[in-house]
């Protein structure tokens, strides 16, 4: 069986960590530099740059700096490797505008990690590159080792086709930290799928450009609409890539990838690797004879509304998890996903529900308690619903 | 090794910061995979260190398919325990099951406390192999490949030469330094590990 993986299209079969496989996609996209500083849990993926000789690894003397001197690098026409986790994003909040910006197709891996609130907590927790929406980053999330290696690759394509940047998010310690066969590309395959680099005219290089200055209103107006338009259509180009990627490695990716969804009438949603723990319990659930499935969302930016929809099929019943919250308003991707079924005219009854925040494990058996709250529920749900291992409350 | 088909079969490793615990819970991930197994090896510990608790789990699939659950695993059938003051520090017996097998590292003749008495153990003095073969920092034992080696005789599902060689490819930085020294510990804990009663119901 490890045979018949390791010959396949010369990919290698290697146990190695998520943080491992972010570190190997960013040398296997040809990036010989990288820009970063330290935090729990991306650490280990700066443990990999530096003992990757290919690589230059350069600390910088906070987040603030590591983008703003990845922008550089990304200005001058070369890749470059970003990783951060929390606290780490935020510090560059104010530079992630700019690099959308200016247009920037720079590519960030972020390990979620909860941000400070009440006080320091290190679990998976999708706050803080959703704290991005609207920079104009484009968003891709992981349930898998080897969906943060393929995403990545993935990333750069779109992210240079469009102009924009991108983030790459797995769940931390869940996908930083865990050890699982990744299939590693072979590297001239890898190179000849993310292709050249290519620049549009660098500063200095173009007779009157101006860069960092003041823009009329007027035009920062049309910049931005053109900039909306360009997130959306990174749903296209996304599409276009993942089946490229899916000839030249089998692997296939979509926006909203859907398990067991024919004939489903209550359908799981969800995003980062409680999809994987969903998934085991669909399988359960489906040879017992339920009508059970799951869409894994892997983009937040571009939403793929339409995508989603499609994937919940005649499901009356769709569960939104989010290991995040917007408070006052619930679940975030439960937040966009009703305004795609409401757009797209889908009666499905939506439950959101909040859960495994701050890395609070999300069981099988919590999967199955919300599968059985919806089953017995009558009637129009309250907006948000905790799920928690206790139960479920308002 | 007794799991359903199709059911995963879970591994969990406690041990202290200094023991060497995410160590033994990597190679023990690495002998399975290289035994043919799909595993998830999951490390956990805290921002604290030296002897602050450290675990790692590994769940697989008997029958070799990918696993995609990714929870902190709940229900081992073997437990790797290089301290048991941790069962009751981390109050872990409540979890397990009657036909757990605890691989613990305790002296020969030292009682067993009864919170784990009813469990199946393998003893192994991991800690004298360790002291004998100079694996310690400070006088902290370090006792990853006693334990990965005792592992291995006790899960029934490879031999030594597997855990020896997972041992030879995975090491990095110390584990790789004292290579020899280590590898004994592992033959160590092979041998000498006592194994426990077979279940009888």
């Amino acid at each position: 069986m490890k045979a018949a993986a390791a010959n396949r299209r010369g990919q290698v079969a290697r146990m190695i960590n998520g943080a491992e496989a972010m570190a190997i996609g960013y040398d296997l996209a040809g990036v010989r530099l990288s820009y970063s500083y330290p935090i729990t849990p991306q650490v280990e993926v700066m443990e990999a740059f530096s003992r990757n000789t290919r690589i230059t690894a350069v600390q910088a003397d906070s987040e603030y700096n590591v983008l703003a001197g990845a922008q550089g690098v990304a200005w001058a026409g070369e890749r470059c490797a970003v990783a951060t986790s929390s606290q780490g994003l935020i510090l560059m909040s104010e530079v992630m505008w700019e690099v959308a910006g200016n247009r920037l197709p720079l590519v960030m891996g972020v390990f979620n990690r909860a941000l400070k609130g009440p006080g320091w907590c290190l679990g998976a927790h999708q706050n803080d590159t959703l704290f991005m929406r609207d920079t104009g980053w484009l968003q891709f999330y992981c349930e898998t080792a080897q969906e943060v290696l393929d995403l990545l690759l993935i990333a750069f394509r779109v992210a240079e086709e469009v102009s924009l940047p991108a983030m790459v998010a797995g769940d931390g310690f869940y996908l930083s930290h865990e050890t699982e066969e990744v299939l590693i590309p072979e590297r001239r395959e890898a190179l000849a799928f993310v292709g050249e680099r290519v620049r549009h005219g660098p500063p200095m290089t173009d007779a009157h450009a101006n860069y960092g200055g003041l823009v009329p209103p007027a035009r920062y107006f049309r910049f931005y609409q053109r900039l909306h338009h360009d997130v959306a259509r990174a749903a296209t180009v996304f599409e276009a890539a993942a089946a490229e990627f899916a000839d030249r490695f089998g692997r296939r990716y979509t926006l909203a990838a859907p398990t067991a969804t024919q004939d489903a009438e209550c359908v799981v949603v969800s995003a980062g690797t409680i999809c994987g723990t969903v998934r085991d319990v669909v399988e359960r659930r489906r040879a017992a004879g339920d009508r059970v499935g799951l869409v894994k969302l892997h983009s937040f930016r571009p939403f793929p509304g339409a995508a989603l929809v499609q994937a919940v099929g005649s499901a009356s019943r769709v569960i939104v998890l989010d290991r995040n919250l917007a408070p006052g308003l619930g679940g975030v991707f439960a937040a966009e996903a009703r305004l795609a079924f409401r757009r797209h005219q889908h009666p499905a009854t939506i439950y959101s529900m909040v859960t495994g925040l701050g890395g609070s494990d999300v069981t099988p058996e919590t999967v199955e308690r919300a599968l059985e709250f919806v089953a017995r529920s009558k009637g129009t749900p309250p907006e948000t619903l905790f799920l928690h291992e206790g139960g479920i409350e308002e | 090794m007794h799991a359903e088909e199709g059911s995963s079969f879970e591994i969990a490793v406690h041990g202290r910061g200094g023991q060497a615990a995410k160590t033994a819970g990597e190679f023990l991930t690495h002998a399975l995979y290289r035994m043919g197994y799909n595993p998830h090896g999951q490390p956990r510990y805290t921002p604290d260190r030296m002897g602050a608790p450290v675990s790692y789990a590994i769940r697989f699939r008997p029958d070799r398919q990918r696993i995609f659950d990714r929870s902190w695993i709940r229900h081992p059938q073997i437990v790797v325990l290089f301290d048991v003051s941790l069962v009751e520090q981390l109050d872990l017996a409540p979890t397990w099951r009657p036909g757990t097998i605890l691989v613990l590292n305790t002296k020969p003749d030292a009682p067993v406390p009864l919170s784990v008495s009813q469990f199946r153990i393998a003893r192994l003095d991991a800690n004298r192999i360790a002291r004998e073969l100079r694996l310690t920092r400070g006088c902290v034992p370090i006792l990853s490949t006693a334990m990965a080696g005792a592992f291995a005789r006790v899960c029934g599902l490879m031999t030594i030469e597997n855990m020896l060689d997972t041992i030879r490819e995975v090491s990095k930085a110390s584990v790789g330094r004292y290579l020899e020294a280590n590898l004994n510990a592992a033959r160590r804990g092979f041998a000498e590990v006592a194994l426990p009663e077979p279940e009888t119901d």
